[in-house]
């Protein structure tokens, strides 16, 4: 089996807003097995814990398949949670993909409110060809 | 035969938001590259840096990789720390490459040392 991860990344500029997602994944995959969206370089300077970030949903083959609706998850301020968290798993998806186009939306949550500046959101796809 | 080993790489990351290039050869006594695991000194690191890597030819990771999905907290057992690879990786004295991107988180001290950690293994077929 041959496998392949794949990164996106969709910029956040304003709060409440929603970003479009267009991703290619690479031409030699044909299934996507699972997928994981985490916040890129966030460093909350007040809230101690926010519930998330926002949500996203994902469609595949041109909307053919709609696997995913979920949010970004929580972070703690200092990311120091060191003492219990495991290796992050990814959400498993298994679509068989042929066009590879995947598309979607971010839709930030808003909670920031006033403390909000831009940020990332990163996703990882893992694939494979069977 | 030995059947096990965690090879370490030192990564010396200088200032925020760098990007360091490291290469290197995996141990020749071990057939596969079974599992990774990155260590940073400070945990809000994780948030947002990433890291490319390439072994033996094949691109396992690419160059926004997160961090976080290779790593985990201190209080996790060395056995479970792995992110382990479901793909067969050939080691054997494979050439490998890669890119360790900082973030540049605010908190942070510079400069630090990331460790990566690659567990090698003589079994084809692990469990």
């Amino acid at each position: 089996m041959k496998v392949r991860r794949f990164t996106g990344r969709v910029e956040v500029n304003r709060s409440g807003e929603i970003v479009p997602i267009d991703f290619r994944l690479s031409g030699d995959v044909n299934l996507c097995n699972s997928v994981q969206a985490v916040v890129v370089g966030k460093n909350l300077p007040v809230v101690s814990v926010i519930p998330c970030f926002g949500e996203y949903a994902l469609e595949f083959e041109g909307k053919k398949f709609h696997p995913i609706n979920f949010k970004v998850p929580y972070q703690y301020r200092s990311g120091s949670d060191t003492t219990q968290h495991n290796v992050p798993d990814l959400l498993p998806l298994h679509v068989e993909v042929k066009n590879r186009m995947v598309t979607g939306f971010y839709k930030d949550a808003g909670t920031l409110g006033e403390e909000f500046s831009p940020y990332a959101v990163r996703f990882t796809f893992n694939c494979s060809k069977t | 035969m030995k059947n096990h080993k965690f090879q370490m790489i030192r990564i010396s990351v200088p200032s925020a938001g760098a990007a360091v290039r490291f290469n290197g050869e995996t141990d020749k006594g071990y057939k596969t590259v079974r599992g990774i695991y990155v260590a940073l000194p400070d945990a809000r690191s994780e948030m947002g840096s990433a890291m490319s890597f390439k072994v033996g030819g094949v691109d396992v990771f690419d160059e926004e990789h997160d961090v976080r999905l290779i790593t985990c907290g201190s209080g996790v057992a060395p056995n479970d720390k792995f992110f382990r690879f479901e793909e067969h990786l050939d080691a054997g004295g494979s050439a490998f490459e890669g890119r360790f991107t900082d973030i540049g988180i605010e908190g942070v001290s510079y400069p630090y040392e990331a460790k990566v950690f690659l567990w090698l293994i003589n079994d084809q077929n692990p469990s």
